[in-house]
């Protein structure tokens, strides 16, 4: 996101001063291991120490270390505690884009749609708002114009179809399949609403997603306001309970609000791409927000095309192929790493958890992975890095962030570096001692950055 | 060292202060910058090192003098002497300050650091006469600080012209010292010649016309200072 950003051209200052946005260092998991809400683990963005040379996961199981050194996450990097703190990852005398830690962004997604709509008029995009009708196709299929209620006929040699759960090319035109993911994630509804902040209220610098009855709510700092919602499995709960769940975990300010239940479908496309049509977006499908998947699908499709505008229809054909295949494999792979934070779960008290952690709704590969772990700590030939949008580290802090265990004793001469794990868990508090002291408070930062605004360089 | 403690001149609760004056500057000591005003790089660049840098409360670039190479070392103004030909108004205008830049106030807030060991009841200048009116002296400094204050606004706008065509960059300053380790500095910028030799026609006329070249090459100029800078430390022994 943050290189996508900067190379549209926008500028994160814009970013910070005209879309609510904040700093995201990760995710908070609270209540998914055990019906306890002071339970939690981190999945933040930094990769672990060592990670690629060195793999601490084997000597972090070692009953001395996770004793010594606590949480998977704040083990083997310190942004775990940096986000516990309230702290931000970056200053104010870093350049834009740069940071001290990983980051990405909460942000308003209307407001960022209108930022990124100004600048591309300003780049020459001539941007016409109007409903498509139907759309015209060619005698191979392809198609030539679209219908606008008010524009008429606007011709074009390659559609994207971002008209949302509508679908209207992908689904309307060409009746694309849709493949459903909900023998996997049991989710079907939502219901979202704005909170407002306290005085002085900190700004979490993470997302929280917080296991409930039935399913989990988020919890998303913007500057100006919170988001907060209920994603849960309609099978499991009612949607009067849901509510009151819901109504719940926001607290005293919930009075007053009235809430709607919102249906959705879980799952995507058979294929993306179809002739000279593209679906990006939630044409494309859709799955519970729990990693921001969404946002990272839309950014890699727009970085596809924009490295890979095909110069033709013929050569079109290919690179479409190129692209479904490996989509299908970002989807299949996040609805594993998705489902992956259910697996594990030891909350026995409800039917919903319970449920989830029944190998019938786990996929075959997934099941496969985890057969592997039970004796293997995650290896990168698990994943694809080509495809996978979340990489091996990410698993890593889910799988142990839910206190799972590979049994290690038959391969116990694999991980004798003692000294070298010792040096990198120490390490990790040393530079978190420095940076703690170095960096601003999260709600301080951002009110820095609309008053001052930050450095290019 | 007792903290700076600026506070707005007040007839009343100052009228018996003097100001004793230091000819060796003793305040900065412990500072390895001090900020510097465009219109004195000319002067200030056979001294030490001109550079740009970032306020740590605002992010914002300001242009300072780096008399040192760690963080509380002066090699300039130590120990009584100074190895300077040229003394940065910033440096000069102390035990005094000015407030009040802000469009809402228009009036020139003068200040004092009630901490200077500078200021006592009865030696050095008076700061204000009997009948409680500044004496000629604090009316002097009260010119001098408004003529930094608006000289201080003219270099914002000569950096924010430089940020604007992309004319910074970070400076990597790098020193072998003796045995020990290398000592790098961070968080230095300076004018990027090669931008600057780019830059179109127009914005070449426009830098002349603000006359902005001499302060920038004053300021590349001054880099070479660094060596300067070392050599004095090859002699300099701390207190």
């Amino acid at each position: 996101m943050r290189k996508t950003l900067s190379s549209i051209g926008i500028s994160e200052t814009d970013l910070i001063r005209h879309c609510d946005a904040t700093f995201k260092q990760g995710a908070k998991f609270v209540s998914w291991r055990l019906n306890d809400r002071n339970e939690f683990y981190y999945h933040p963005f930094n990769v672990p120490s060592g990670y690629g040379n060195f793999d601490l996961t084997a000597y972090w199981q070692k009953t001395e270390n996770h004793e010594k050194y606590g949480r998977f996450a704040e083990a083997v990097d310190f942004q775990d505690q940096i986000c516990e703190a309230g702290l931000a990852p970056k200053k104010i005398t870093t350049p834009e884009y740069q940071s001290v830690l990983n980051y990405a962004y909460h942000f308003d997604a209307v407001k960022v749609a209108n930022l990124i709509k100004e600048k591309a008029i300003s780049l020459g995009v001539n941007h016409v708002i109007d409903k498509v009708m139907d759309a015209q196709l060619n005698k191979g299929g392809y198609i030539e114009a679209v219908h606008c209620e008010k524009s008429g006929v606007i011709k074009g040699d390659f559609f994207i179809d971002c008209s949302g759960f509508a679908g209207i090319l992908i689904d309307k035109t060409y009746k694309i399949p849709f493949i459903s993911a909900k023998k996997y994630l049991f989710n079907d509804f939502a219901i979202a609403a704005q909170i407002p902040y306290d005085e002085n209220e900190n700004i979490a610098c993470h997302t929280i997603a917080t296991g409930q009855k039935a399913g989990w709510t988020w919890d998303i700092g913007l500057s100006s306001r919170k988001g907060m919602g209920y994603v849960y499995s309609s099978a499991h709960t009612s949607h009067e309970d849901a509510i009151k769940t819901f109504a719940e975990h926001i607290g005293p300010k919930a009075e007053g609000l009235s809430f709607r239940n919102i249906p959705f479908k879980s799952g995507y496309r058979e294929k993306f791409w179809h002739k000279n049509c593209l679906a990006i977006g939630l044409s494309a499908g859709f799955l519970e927000p729990l990693e921001a998947s969404a946002l990272i699908l839309v950014d890699n499709s727009v970085e596809w095309v924009s490295e890979r505008l095909p110069s033709d229809f013929k050569r079109m054909e290919i690179i479409s192929k190129q692209f479904n295949r490996g989509f299908i494999k970002k989807w299949e792979a996040i609805i594993d790493f998705l489902k992956l934070h259910y697996v594990f779960s030891e909350r026995t008290d409800e039917a919903y958890w319970l449920d989830n952690i029944q190998k019938e709704t786990m996929s075959d590969r997934l099941q496969d992975l985890l057969e592997l772990w039970k004796y293997h700590p995650p290896h990168f030939n698990d994943t694809d890095s080509q495809f996978d949008v979340f990489p091996l580290a990410s698993i890593q802090y889910v799988l142990y962030g839910l206190n799972f265990k590979s049994d290690i004793s038959s391969q116990s001469h694999l991980y004798q570096s003692d000294m070298l794990a010792q040096k990198h868990f120490q390490n990790n508090l040393k530079m978190l001692e420095k940076i703690k002291s170095s960096l601003p408070n999260h709600r301080d930062l951002i009110e820095s950055i609309k008053k001052y605004g930050l450095q290019k360089i | 060292m007792t903290a700076v403690n600026m506070v707005p001149l007040d007839s009343v609760k100052h009228k018996d202060l003097h100001v004793n004056v230091d000819q060796s500057y003793g305040h900065v000591s412990k500072q390895n910058m001090v900020p510097l005003l465009a219109f004195e790089f000319l002067q200030a660049s056979t001294n030490f090192p001109i550079v740009f840098v970032k306020q740590q409360e605002t992010g914002k670039f300001k242009s300072v003098a780096l008399l040192g190479l760690t963080g509380e070392e002066n090699l300039i103004f130590s120990e009584g002497k100074i190895h300077s030909n040229y003394i940065p108004v910033n440096v000069r205008r102390y035990p005094f300050a000015a407030a009040g830049k802000n469009a809402q106030e228009s009036e020139m807030v003068l200040c004092i650091d009630e901490n200077s060991a500078l200021l006592n009841k009865s030696e050095g200048v008076k700061i204000f006469e009997g009948d409680g009116k500044p004496s000629k002296a604090t009316q002097e400094v009260s010119d001098f600080l408004a003529d930094i204050l608006a000289k201080d606004a003219a270099t914002d706008i000569f950096i924010e012209f430089l940020l604007e065509h992309d004319l910074l960059q970070a400076a990597e300053v790098k020193f072998q010292l003796g045995q020990e380790d290398d000592l790098k500095i961070n968080g230095l910028y300076k004018v990027n010649e090669e931008a600057l030799n780019d830059l179109p026609d127009e914005i070449v006329l426009t830098l002349y016309q603000r006359q902005y070249f001499a302060a920038i090459y004053s300021h590349l100029a001054s880099l070479n200072q660094f060596n300067r800078l070392l050599q004095i430390k090859a002699g300099f022994k701390p207190q």
